[in-house]
């Protein structure tokens, strides 16, 4: 199986090589863009997909900051920070945008926001969520219940 | 002598005199002198004008050490530039600065396209007048034609020299035009040749700049009595008595203006109390008073930019950017100066910053970013640092060039310019020396200066604490013991409290540990050592129940300890118990728990039980890799403790106490389960397979029960629910306000869901409503009506409350308006708070109504709802 991270970072990136590195090829994309760039070529089982991405360059965000600044009275900075904070939502999205239907697995808590959850499995799926205290092989079991292991 | 060298045209001359000139050079060249002047001077008498013939005579003349002569022979071609300059050249080897000024004039104007004269004019100048210097040195370099070599580097540097000694005697305030034309030089100079010696001379320019100010504006020690006041200033304001702070401190900051330690107290009292402008001023003080201190700039840049909201993000760099070089180990400082660049909307720069605290093994910088204040109020005035009168320290310039490198950790250049300096050593520099000693290992001679130092100053706790250290480090522990013990007792021996805390820590003399440790932190507020306290406390604790629990001790001793100790472990709060007495706190809370839930647990003690996986199969190179994650020091049990510490303080500031470790039932048996952890370090470190069962124990309780409980906490104070009592209470408010006595009635619509929840605070929500309705009132609204509606993102799945209240009041207030913050106080107040809670503030049609004003709210979720 080959798995897509897509992070800012290089935390998951790391702790799955060290950790699971046997029965899965680990790739990594720093950015949304970067992410959608390399899944259009194909060869990918499943994408783990970080949510907050406050280290990547204001220019790989996805997301209208314009938009999003109408939300926080013009406030370019929050908007910013709203982007940053809920990437791995716009990321998922852009992927089903583009077509690409591969199943995602959301490193987030959405344990106290079911509602939402629903609303976005529903919207984007096949997606799951792990919380942040997944240890590697809550990462093995849902990737490999995603893809149908 | 400068050289004279020129290729001479010589087919101009006759051949017969053509030979004369011939051999005159290559006499010349062979050293004979007088073969030389006679065939240079044959060819004069032929050809006056032949200057080649000048330039050599003039040459020979001078290697036959005759100059003046050498000057007569140039003097007669005043029209020929090459002539000239090589009069004004060995005018100034001959140090007659004035003449050589007057040649190289002569030589500007006679080759008026050419940019050598003025280095040459500036050359001569920086002799006797540095000013006029500068000016033909800027002419110099804003040539076209000018080009950095050996010569004009040593040509600036001799400049900028004149002009800092000029400015050195002047009486005018210091300036830095020195500095700047080196800096405009090193700008254009790349690695051109000369370079080398710009940076050397700048940098000890630099030095010298802080050194002076070091000296000028040393901070004022305080005496026992006004740092005894100063301390229970500080407790105060550390139990939350923030008045009663001020009221301490207000008269001492008058008392003594020149206090660093009391200014940056008062500037933090003043913060608390909404006074920026105060604050900031303080801590402009504090930090010329002690410029070599990062504390001062990284507060001071942490004000700017949290306490405004951001609005003076550039400020606020400018001060974080020197914390930042003051101490650039710091992550904290750069990870400040990374969300001030970011505010800034310099994000490459941000992001180098960030990475930069990275660099540093800390990892808690996105929290900060999670910090910054939603809160904008107005920056009354860009406050400059007042000026200081210079204080006669009676130390030697050379001392406090020591102290830049010694804080720049130059260890041997801050040991050369005290060795360089002149006289007798005072207690100051043999203080310095023999901390520079310590420092590099010489522990006799740090021995021997700290004593020297004190047989002037015999009760100088930094002194005896110092000496102690070097005891205690040649295994003289009693002597040392004696020393702490000594100097602890003295007025701002604090500091001396650590040690031996650590000293009674290791012979198991835990009350004793303790309490040093209480008057450490009652007397000490940060510094290098704070950090290596937090964690001392800990583990005294830790010991501590260890002895309780394990029945190590015997019955009789239990007996006998006091009762009261045994109270005062029950004593206190938890954090749940902190939220609910002062629900303001949460918001200060909030990041804590964030950074811990998502910053200290996550990537770290989910990998606990993969880790102790590899320690039984063998894998030590897994288990190295874990290792230090787990204990480097910025490791998950160093970070959970300073966590915790930090919420502590959230409850001093609050007037509570929180007690973690005994009451608090998250972080009770997650702080035994990180000293658990901090435990097994060595037993990870030598490969014990045995310590895998622990380690699994130890992520049971950490990676679920304490993650879990801190998702908990964090969803408890977020949540305020919106209902028609909420908006009620607000409405009764208003309406019970003197100006509403005798207004007539006006009616309320509520058109409100249940169920809603938003995140925030309900006070802070109350006061939105009641200036909404206040302002509505005031503009001569006759009818009111408040609605709800949810509304949803698609992209996020988050959603939104927005609380419409509409109103018939004919009013402009606009979108746009609110904007640009160009609307009243009351209205402002609303946006301040709502902006704090990631929400925002638009003016909305509403049917029936003149408008609406629509405040939207984060949605937060019931937990308990379903799907």
């Amino acid at each position: 199986m080959r798995v897509l991270i897509i992070e800012d970072g290089s935390e998951y990136i790391e702790t799955m090589t060290r950790f699971l590195g046997e029965g899965i090829d680990w790739e990594r994309a720093g950015s949304g863009p970067a992410g959608l760039e390399r899944l259009a070529r194909g060869g990918v089982d499943a994408v783990f997909l970080d949510m907050r991405f406050d280290r990547a360059p204001e220019g790989e965000l996805l997301g209208d900051p314009v938009e999003v600044a109408d939300r926080f009275n013009g406030d370019r900075v929050q908007a910013r920070r709203f982007l940053e904070d809920h990437q791995g939502t716009y990321i998922l999205a852009a992927l089903r945008e583009a077509g690409i239907t591969l199943p995602v697995v959301l490193s987030y808590d959405f344990g106290n926001e079911p509602r939402r959850w629903a609303r976005l499995s529903e919207r984007f799926g096949p997606a799951a969520y792990l919380p942040d205290n997944a240890s590697p092989a809550d990462v093995r079991r849902a990737l490999g219940s995603s893809v149908g292991d | 002598m400068p050289s004279l060298a020129f290729a001479a045209p010589e087919d101009a001359l006759s051949p017969a005199v053509r030979q004369f000139y011939v051999a005159a050079v290559e006499a010349e060249a062979s050293g004979d002198s007088a073969t030389a002047e006679g065939g240079y001077r044959a060819v004069l008498r032929a050809d006056d004008a032949f200057v080649p013939a000048r330039l050599g005579l003039a040459r020979t003349l001078v290697d036959a050490q005759r100059p003046e002569d050498a000057l007569t022979v140039l003097g007669g071609a005043p029209f020929d530039a090459d002539a000239v300059q090589a009069r004004g050249r060995l005018l100034l080897a001959l140090e007659r600065w004035e003449g050589a000024y007057a040649a190289f004039l002569r030589l500007g104007r006679l080759s008026p396209e050419s940019e050598g004269a003025y280095l040459l004019q500036a050359e001569a100048l920086s002799h006797t007048d540095p000013s006029e210097a500068h000016e033909r040195a800027e002419a110099w370099l804003g040539h076209p034609n000018s080009r950095l070599d050996a010569h004009a580097a040593r040509v600036l540097v001799a400049v900028a020299d004149a002009l800092r000694a000029e400015d050195a005697e002047s009486e005018e305030p210091a300036s830095d035009r020195a500095r700047l034309l080196l800096e405009s030089v090193e700008e254009k100079a790349g690695s051109l040749d000369g370079h080398e010696l710009l940076v050397d001379r700048l940098e000890r320019y630099r030095v010298e700049e802080r050194a002076q100010l070091l000296a000028r504006g040393g901070s004022e020690a305080l005496a026992a009595d006004v740092r005894g006041q100063l301390d229970r200033a500080r407790l105060a304001f550390a139990a939350g008595r923030v008045e009663e702070a001020h009221r301490a401190l207000a008269p001492l900051v008058r008392a003594h203006p020149r206090s660093a330690e009391l200014l940056a107290t008062w500037a933090d009292v003043q913060r608390e109390q909404g006074q920026l402008d105060e604050a900031e001023r303080a801590l402009r003080v504090a930090a010329a008073l002690e410029p070599l201190e990062a504390a001062h700039p990284h507060a001071l840049g942490l004000l700017l930019l949290d306490g405004y909201g951001g609005k003076h993000a550039a400020d606020a760099e400018v001060e974080l950017a020197r914390a930042a070089r003051l101490r650039p180990g710091s992550a904290q400082i750069w990870v400040a100066l990374a969300d001030a660049r970011w505010a800034a909307g310099r994000l490459d720069e941000a992001a180098a910053a960030y990475e930069r605290a990275r660099s540093l093994g800390q990892g808690d910088w996105s929290l900060r970013a999670e910090q910054r204040s939603a809160a904008r109020p107005d920056r009354a005035l860009a406050a400059e640092a007042p000026a200081l009168e210079a204080r006669e320290s009676g130390l030697p310039l050379g001392y406090w060039v020591a102290r830049v490198y010694a804080a720049d950790g130059d260890i041997e250049r801050a040991l050369a310019e005290l060795e360089a300096l002149e006289g007798p050593a005072g207690p100051e520099i043999d203080e310095l020396a023999g901390s520079l000693a310590l420092t590099a290992g010489d522990l006799d001679r740090a021995e021997l200066l700290y004593e020297r130092a004190l047989l002037s100053r015999p009760d100088e706790p930094r002194l005896l604490a110092a000496l102690g250290d070097v005891l205690a480090s040649q295994g003289r522990d009693a002597q040392a013991t004696a020393l702490l013990e000594r100097a602890a007792k003295l007025p701002g021996g604090a500091a001396a409290r650590l040690p031996l805390a650590r000293r009674a820590f290791e012979g198991w003399k835990l009350w004793d540990a303790e309490a040093h440790l209480d008057l450490f932190f009652a007397g000490e507020t940060g510094g290098p050592a704070y950090s290596e306290a937090l964690v001392l406390r800990e583990r005294v604790g830790d010991r501590q129940r260890l002895v309780w629990t394990s029945g190590v001790v015997g019955a009789g001793l239990l007996l006998l300890l006091p009762l009261v100790a045994v109270a005062s472990r029950r004593r206190g709060q938890s954090v749940e118990q902190l939220i609910e007495a002062s629900p303001g706190s949460f918001a200060e809370l909030a990041p804590v728990l964030s950074a811990l839930r998502h910053e200290v647990l996550k990537h770290n003690t989910s990998l606990l039980e993969p880790v102790a996986d590899a320690l039984e199969r063998g894998d030590d190179e897994l288990v190295a890799w874990a290792n230090e994650r787990l204990f480097g020091e910025r490791g998950v049990v160093a970070r959970f403790f300073e966590q915790c510490e930090r919420l502590r303080a959230v409850g001093r500031r609050h007037g509570e106490a929180l007690n973690l470790s005994h009451v608090d039932p998250l972080f009770g048996p997650a702080l035994v389960e990180v000293h658990r952890l901090g435990g097994l370090r060595k037993d990870l470190e030598r490969m014990r397979p045995g310590a895998a069962a622990a380690l699994r124990e130890i992520a049971q309780v950490l990676n679920r029960d304490t993650y879990a409980g801190l998702g908990r906490l964090l969803a408890l104070g977020q949540r305020v629910a919106i209902h028609d009592g909420l908006v009620a209470s607000a409405w009764d408010d208003v309406q019970a306000e003197p100006a509403r006595r005798d207004a007539p009635p006006v009616p309320l619509v509520l058109d409100i869901d249940t169920g809603l929840f938003v995140r925030g605070d309900h006070t802070d929500l109350h006061d939105v409503l009641v200036n909404l309705f206040r302002n509505a009132l005031q503009a001569g609204a006759t009818r009111l009506a408040v609605s709800t509606e949810v509304q949803e993102d698609w992209v996020t799945g988050l959603e939104s409350i927005v609380i419409r209240v509409a109103d018939d009041a004919e009013g402009r207030v606009t979108t746009e308006q609110i904007r640009g913050r160009f609307i009243e106080r009351g209205l402002g107040l609303v946006v301040d708070l709502v902006h704090r809670f990631g929400g925002s503030v638009s003016v909305a049609d509403h049917p029936g109504y003149a408008k609406a004003i629509a405040v939207r709210l984060p949605r937060a979720e019931d937990i308990g709802e379903t799907a």
